[in-house]
């Protein structure tokens, strides 16, 4: 009933991914986050999430006898894939068009929306992504706030 | 609490046991690698060709990533694709200049349909009863190549028969090599509304066995007999674009266009002027303005030239043909005749087109040359304005083809009459290639009960119809978005067009694409035919790679790959010639049309018309299309016959009652839709309903028109004469809300009865 609640008032649970990435780690080891892993984030509408093939091309050699490693390596071995899941996935039909790329040149951070993940394993809601969120942060930022720069 | 929050919590509390499964299902999902680096959300362009009908467009095709259902080693996932999304015209291609039909924008649903076969299928049950069990490639393969070193073991290469549609591009000449190199007979094309009898004509008038292209944005005036050239025939597309310039092109001329016809057609209904003509008298209408035009030496009777001379008296001076006769016969005005005439040798460029029901009946040839006449008369052959014929790539020549071509086919109705009197020479192996016989051949052909007395039959269509049901073996083939496509188009353009474009995205299913299929078999049989290609793609490359190029280190092979084909002109090797020989036929007199049935007792002709959403059928399987309303009478996902309001009243028949049509050769029970612009003495029905068996959107809804129709032949070509039926009807109910219009009640769910 809850679920049924929030979903129909777009809240969207917190994501389940299907391994506790480490973002801190990996950050913390300086590896460039849209050349590697959510490449296209730059320059389009969607962050791009890797394969486990883009996992195996560092953890062929590196951390191998890691539980975590030992677990997508079988997996790509059985032609499988991580299903990751969007960090607030909204729905196709939520009439509202987000694109990532504007944001990265405005620098914007990454962590106003996901969680500082030089300190957190896998990405969360850092903020109630409501159109007020959107809104106060386009008015600090000198950003349009006609309708049609998101409702289109 | 305020009214939005009281709705919402009405919305949440009545909705929630339906939402309480919605969440993050993905989850549970298993998701395979994907095969290509995919950024997502960003759209791009790829070129591909339209093949639902001959035309040949260019479209360009929208792809982006999309997740897909698929099986692999056994288990069922998702996995990310490329997928195609949307399709549209190319705009640079010299067919459709950017646009497209709306069967083209529907073409993206074969691709995903619900129903098209999946993988290779073998007959579990007995023939026709639908029972399939998935097979291996491997194991397919291997059956048919046994079956073929089992013909070529006895020295019955003769017995392999190829049933597909008429072909003109490089898929068409791979099949042709294969059963050149194999010994068997070439394809046996059968195509309902063929346009045999127009090629024909074309041949004797001009040399040209084609299709003719018209110069429509430089002609002021058009005159067309039967010919729904914006709606289903020839290149529709391209026709339509070229029909907006003659309208609306020129700054002060706005192009006159004349629609003679005994049915409106869509491309009547656009008419300035509709001439109404007893079916099958048309040609004699066109004679009749030939003969005002040169009586009243508007122009000399010799400018018909070669085209004149195929009929007789034309040199004469048509004498058969003074109005007065010509009203007599075609029942238009005499008064009507002489001004079309002078408007037509006037208004210049002036061009007829001729096409549709007036070749489909027993004269018509005669009808056919008639018109060729009266556009040589007034000078419109390869003229600004007039009709020209697109230059013929010749495959043959440009691939350096060698081997000997396939012996010429039967026709089908003498193919299926051979089966059934088992003659030594019979077919023992069938192969059947994405066509319908058993749907769109008149009953009396006998096509289906021949196929059941063939041994073996092999399908390459991707969905279960009338015909590939009745095969033993089923090796889908790729949709035209996962494998080449090509096409050389027999018209529509003044430059010569050879449209190829690469698979747009990977398969969904376990296909394989036929010329690839056949391609692979001639390799794996005892005696390899040794065919010069590997695959369709190897055989494509060779022929662009020879064509003329732009500049002179341009790769033409890569360009035509990424703008979706090559178009310009052929140095002279590479065209199919024109004919120059004057063929020894005797000049051509007009014959009375022949009608099976007799007056008194089948009083109405009798017309089926290509549906403007399935053509003859082929497309009944697009649920977009079966939702598309009908341009002139709004109906959908249904069938009707239309009827004069006239004829209706004398026989008491009103809106949607339940009428029953009778022909000798069979009955059929529909809805009737009054209207207008059809002739009191005829009945008309659309093709494309009334299948049997052709996917869930269309089996068992509406009937099927070609079961009323007479094996009638035209007289000298012996093409199928679809329009030479005479029919009764009566009416027998109430509407029983068969019928479902646009602009009509709610649509119910089919009920128990099916309807």
């Amino acid at each position: 009933m809850s679920a049924a609640f929030n979903d129909f008032l777009g809240r969207r649970p917190s994501p389940e991914q299907p391994i506790e990435f480490p973002h801190n780690v990996h950050v913390a080891k300086k590896i460039a986050c849209t050349e590697y892993c959510h490449e296209s984030v730059t320059t389009g509408p969607v962050a791009g999430l890797p394969s486990v093939r883009t996992c195996m091309i560092c953890h062929d050699a590196i951390a191998t006898d890691r539980p975590r490693i030992q677990q997508i390596t079988a997996m790509r071995a059985k032609g499988l894939d991580l299903a990751w899941q969007r960090v607030y996935g909204y729905p196709a039909p939520s009439h509202v068009k987000f694109n990532h790329a504007p944001h990265i040149r405005a620098m914007v951070e990454c962590a106003t929306c996901h969680g500082n993940i030089a300190e957190q394993t896998v990405a969360r809601h850092n903020v109630d992504l409501s159109m007020g969120a959107c809104v106060t942060c386009h008015i600090e930022k000198n950003a349009s706030i006609d309708c049609l720069t998101c409702h289109f | 609490m305020d009214r939005r929050s009281f709705i919402k919590l009405t919305a949440v509390s009545g909705t929630s046991a339906a939402l309480a499964s919605c969440g993050n299902l993905e989850n549970q999902l298993i998701r395979f690698v994907p095969d290509e680096d995919i950024v997502p959300g960003v759209a791009v362009w790829k070129p591909s060709v339209c093949p639902l009908c001959p035309a040949g467009c260019g479209l360009t095709v929208r792809v982006m990533d999309a997740d897909a259902d698929v099986v692999r080693n056994g288990q069922t996932g998702v996995l990310r694709i490329l997928a195609a999304k949307k399709l549209e015209g190319s705009p640079a291609h010299p067919i459709n200049q950017g646009g497209i039909c709306a069967r083209g924008q529907a073409a993206i649903q074969v691709t995903y349909h619900p129903d098209r076969i999946t993988q290779p299928l073998k007959r579990a049950g007995s023939r026709g009863d639908g029972r399939y069990d998935a097979t291996s490639w491997d194991d397919a393969l291997a059956e048919i190549i046994s079956r073929l070193d089992g013909l070529e073991g006895a020295g019955n290469q003769q017995a392999l028969a190829f049933v597909a549609r008429h072909g003109s591009g490089h898929r068409a000449a791979v099949v042709a090599q294969f059963l050149g190199r194999y010994g068997a007979p070439g394809p046996i094309t059968y195509e309902l509304f063929g346009d045999d009898v127009l090629r024909r004509a074309n041949a004797l008038s001009f040399g040209r066995d084609q299709l003719p292209t018209f110069d429509l944005p430089n002609a002021r005036f058009v005159l067309a007999f039967g010919a729904d050239f914006l709606g289903t025939w020839n290149s529709p597309v391209s026709q339509n674009h070229g029909y907006g310039l003659m309208r609306q092109g020129r700054p002060g001329i706005r192009g006159a266009f004349v629609q003679v016809e005994s049915r409106m057609t869509q491309t009547g209904a656009n008419a300035d002027e509709w001439v109404p003509v007893r079916p099958g008298t048309e040609g004699i209408l066109a004679l009749g303005l030939a003969q005002v035009i040169i009586s009243a030496k508007l122009r000399p009777a010799d400018a018909g030239g070669r085209a004149g001379a195929l009929i007789e008296g034309w040199t004469a001076g048509l004498r058969a043909y003074v109005p007065e006769q010509v009203e007599g016969l075609t029942g238009v005005a005499a008064s009507r005749v002489e001004r079309l005439a002078h408007q037509f040798a006037d208004m210049r460029p002036a061009v007829a087109i001729i096409g549709g029901p007036p070749l489909a009946h027993t004269n018509g040839l005669f009808s056919a040359l008639a018109v060729n006449a009266l556009n040589a008369l007034v000078d419109s052959v390869e003229q600004p304005g007039g009709l020209y014929f697109t230059p013929q790539l010749n495959l043959a020549a440009v691939t350096k083809q060698q081997g000997a071509a396939p012996s010429t086919p039967p026709s089908l109705d003498r193919f299926a009459a051979e089966i059934l009197s088992a003659g030594p020479s019979a077919s023992r192996v069938l192969f059947i290639d994405g066509v319908n016989p058993v749907h769109t051949a008149p009953r009396a052909w006998q096509v289906r009960e021949a196929f059941e007395k063939v041994p073996y039959i092999a399908s390459f269509g991707s969905f279960l119809d009338e015909t590939s049901i009745l095969a033993d073996l089923i090796l889908p083939d790729h949709t035209f978005l996962e494998s080449w496509a090509e096409a050389v188009p027999e018209s529509g353009a003044t430059v010569a067009v050879a449209g190829v474009a690469p698979p747009v995205m990977s398969p969904l299913h376990q296909t394989r694409a036929t010329a690839d299929v056949l391609l692979e078999i001639g390799r794996r049989l005892k005696r390899p035919l040794t065919l010069p290609w590997q695959t369709l793609d190897e055989m494509l490359g060779a022929t662009f790679a020879m064509l003329p190029a732009a500049t002179k280190d341009a790769d033409n092979w890569t360009d035509a790959q990424e703008k979706g084909g090559w178009w310009g002109s052929l140095p002279a090797g590479f065209t199919v010639a024109a004919s120059t020989a004057t063929l020894a036929t005797p000049p051509i007199a007009f014959t009375e049309p022949q009608f099976d049935g007799d007056p008194q007792q089948y009083p109405f002709h009798f017309l089926p018309y290509p549906s403007n959403a399935f053509l003859d059928g082929s497309l009944a399987h697009l649920p977009w299309l079966q939702e598309m309303p009908d341009p002139l009478t709004s109906a959908m996902w249904s069938s009707w016959a239309e009827i004069n309001p006239a004829t209706a009243e004398r026989l008491g028949i009103e809106q949607g009652d339940l009428i029953e049509i009778a022909s000798a050769h069979g009955a059929l029970r529909t809805a009737a839709m009054i209207s207008p612009g059809i002739a009191p003495d005829l009945v008309a029905m659309p093709l494309g309903q009334g299948h049997q068996t052709f996917t869930r959107y269309a089996s068992g809804r509406g009937e099927n028109p070609v079961a009323l129709l007479a094996p009638m032949a035209e007289a000298t070509t012996g093409a199928f004469a679809w329009a030479a039926t005479r029919v009764r009807i009566s009416r027998v109910g109430d509407p029983d809300g068969r019928l479902i219009m646009f602009a009509g009640g709610m649509r119910e769910e089919p009920n128990d009865e099916g309807r």
